[in-house]
């Protein structure tokens, strides 16, 4: 096998629940001699896993929390061995699921640099090596003589995260790392793993942010109760994942922290984003069709209603906020339900995850009968093509040069 | 077999982290301590005091350089019983690194008694200087290095039993406190072994830690070299402690990250 090839064959992990686990040995001599044995519930975190990845390729792992992610990683990194099946992977692991773990608070950031290597598996000439890289990549500077105690968490996770980097893996596992650190490091974190692609190494991703997993793998498994239920290039895959959440009640409506008011005389039933071929999810490509479908029910004949959908941006408040003002041939909504629908021909938001509002109010704009405040997430991919620039959402127009 | 000779070769390539762990360990033990190691040596010389007062004044046992005597058997046991102490809980105590990386296990409790065997040479290094002086040291001294290798071994192993064991049965911790008392006192290290009357000798040579101690302590006070018989012991202990320690910790760790 060469360097950077993993390859799982029928990987099983069972847990044992609820058992009675004596940690005395008092219990464990008394329940022998009363002949009792431990309870044990079986609960299968994995079941009969096959993975199976060349040098250079890059997996996206899915699925919904629960469904044998973190038990996969940890077994790929051969903390926790797996009760049936066979793992190999052959040259070096990096690990980016606990990144620093293994500092040690009165040391400095310099001799934890290099006992978390060693930790790693790296001999002391290698990190040596790359020690000022390490250094400078982490953006610790001075601090890197102070113990790390002194040491923000920020900083704490980037010092982890270049140290695992750096040490040259041949195989990379990373859980989640886009949630690390400021804006400006995770962006030095995404080139790092593109160049990592570039240079050929393996890299099994375990991610929610569909957005960065399509962007980094060529291929991706969907986890499900343990077992691979699907398994393709990502775009196959996500919307099969994105179909599990909504079956699973996870839908497009999830944040928490969302509100609603109005009267109630029409209420919002549901609303749906439908994509291009019509069929609903939480990710769209920018540049292509979306579809915003507002279910709802009157409970008596409304006049002249209007109908409004809100785009909003983190931290950017709204972006755009259409409503159906002159837009509805519409006098009278009977009572019963219905459908409104609002399509759009060209998707402009750009790469990033948004939240949309919907609202009915009455004729005025004022009176709001049912309003739903920023109650439904969706992500929006980079565009198959066409389209450069930063931002976001697209202004489009015309490049031309004269002299 | 093939496991476990992939098993040595890993540890091997792990050698890095052995190091790194002892380094962290001495920084971490002399750090900000302006004294440095010689607080290692006041507890053997504070016991030295003690016993000294309680058998040489009190007892008035007939023993020619009390101290030296004493010294030369109990720095070995306190390299024994602090190396023991520490290993019980080197998995547990780095729970957090054990469930979040791998890396060979049998490091935690290797580096822990790598850690002690420094403190032990460290101790005689003091020692030596003034045995020179007692005119006691002569050419069996070229003999102590393979004794506490031997010894090494043989604590190794129970301390790897230890570590592995003590991560289901927390009992362990009490067993070992009153246990190491009753090894203590049914050890020659505050009397002579030629003090214990002939019918309870037998008994005696069951205990492992009578010829490693009794090997020392010859070979520094009166330059006498263990024989073949006792040779032949000291590698049996070393042998069977270590290759039954490090199947009983092989076992136990396959389970480590669920169970610490």
């Amino acid at each position: 096998m060469v360097n950077g090839e993993v390859l799982l064959e029928n990987v099983s992990k069972r847990y044992l629940l609820n058992r009675r686990r004596s940690l005395h040995l008092k219990g464990t001599l008394l329940g022998a001699l009363r002949g009792e044995r431990a309870v044990k519930e079986e609960f299968w975190a994995l079941k009969d896993v096959s993975l199976n990845l060349k040098p250079g390729e890059a997996l996206g792992v899915m699925g919904r929390n629960g469904s044998g992610k973190s038990t996969l990683l940890k077994v790929l990194s051969k903390i926790l061995e797996p009760d049936g099946g066979r793992v190999e992977i052959t040259g070096k692991i990096a690990s980016l699921v606990e990144l620093g773990a293994g500092f040690h608070p009165d040391l400095t950031g310099r001799e934890n640099v290099f006992l978390n290597g060693a930790i790693l598996g790296f001999g002391r000439r290698e990190i040596q090596k790359k020690f000022d890289e390490i250094v400078s990549f982490s953006g610790i500077g001075d601090f890197i003589d102070q113990p790390v105690k002194v040491y923000s968490s920020g900083m704490y996770i980037r010092l982890g995260f270049s140290v695992a980097v750096h040490v040259n893996p041949d195989v990379l596992l990373i859980d989640e790392i886009l949630a690390v650190g400021d804006s400006h490091f995770q962006k030095k974190c995404f080139q790092k793993i593109f160049d990592f692609r570039r240079r050929g190494k393996t890299i099994l991703l375990v991610s929610h942010d569909l957005t960065s997993l399509e962007r980094i793998c060529d291929k991706a498994v969907l986890l499900e109760k343990g077992q691979v239920v699907e398994c393709g290039r990502p775009e196959e895959v996500i919307p099969r994942y994105q179909a599990l959440l909504l079956g699973s009640g996870e839908t497009a409506a999830v944040s928490g922290a969302s509100q609603r008011w109005g009267s109630g005389e029409v209420k919002i039933l549901d609303v749906l984003l439908r994509d291009r071929n019509g069929s609903p999810g939480k990710v769209f490509r920018s540049g292509e069709p979306m579809k915003v479908e507002i279910l709802y029910r009157a409970e008596r004949g409304i006049d002249r209603p209007l109908f409004g959908i809100s785009f909003h941006g983190d931290e950017v408040g709204v972006l755009s906020g259409p409503n159906s003002r002159g837009q509805l041939p519409l006098t009278t909504l009977p009572a019963g339900e219905g459908r409104v629908e609002f399509e759009i021909d060209s998707l402009p938001l750009l790469t990033g995850t948004y939240r949309l509002s919907a609202a009915i109010y009455d004729s005025s704009g004022v009176q709001p009968y049912d309003h739903w405040e920023q109650a439904f997430t969706f992500h929006v991919l980079e565009s198959t093509g066409g389209w450069a620039g930063i931002g976001l959402f697209r202004i489009s127009g015309t490049w031309r040069v004269s002299r | 077999m093939k496991g476990k000779t992939r098993n040595f070769a890993e540890l091997y390539g792990y050698k890095n982290l052995l190091g790194e762990f002892l380094v962290r360990d001495l920084k971490l033990k002399y750090q900000g301590s302006a004294l440095g190691f010689l607080w290692s040596l006041f507890n053997p010389l504070l016991m030295v005091l003690v016993y000294t007062i309680a058998f040489k004044l009190v007892i008035r046992i007939k023993v020619d350089n009390f101290a030296f005597f004493l010294l030369s058997a109990l720095l070995p046991w306190t390299f024994i019983a602090s190396s023991l102490s520490a290993a019980l809980s080197s998995v547990v105590d780095n729970g957090g690194l054990v469930k979040k990386i791998y890396f060979p296990r049998e490091i935690l409790p290797l580096s822990t008694v790598l850690f002690q065997l420094v403190q032990l040479l460290l101790s005689y290094l003091v020692l030596l200087p003034f045995l020179l002086a007692l005119g006691s040291l002569g050419v069996s001294l070229l003999l102590l290095p393979p004794l506490l290798f031997l010894l090494t071994l043989f604590v190794l192993g129970l301390s790897l039993a230890l570590a592995g064991l003590y991560v289901h049965f927390r009992d362990l911790k009490h067993l070992l406190e009153v246990g190491l008392q009753v090894w203590f006192w049914l050890t020659p290290i505050i009397y002579p072994f030629a003090l214990v009357p002939d019918r309870f000798k037998p008994f005696f040579y069951f205990n492992p830690a009578l010829f490693y101690l009794e090997g020392c302590r010859g070979i520094l006070l009166n330059n006498r070299a263990p024989g073949v018989r006792e040779w032949g012991v000291m590698v049996f202990w070393a042998l069977l402690s270590f290759l039954l320690g490090w199947r009983i910790f092989a076992d136990k760790s396959r389970r480590f990250a669920e169970e610490v």
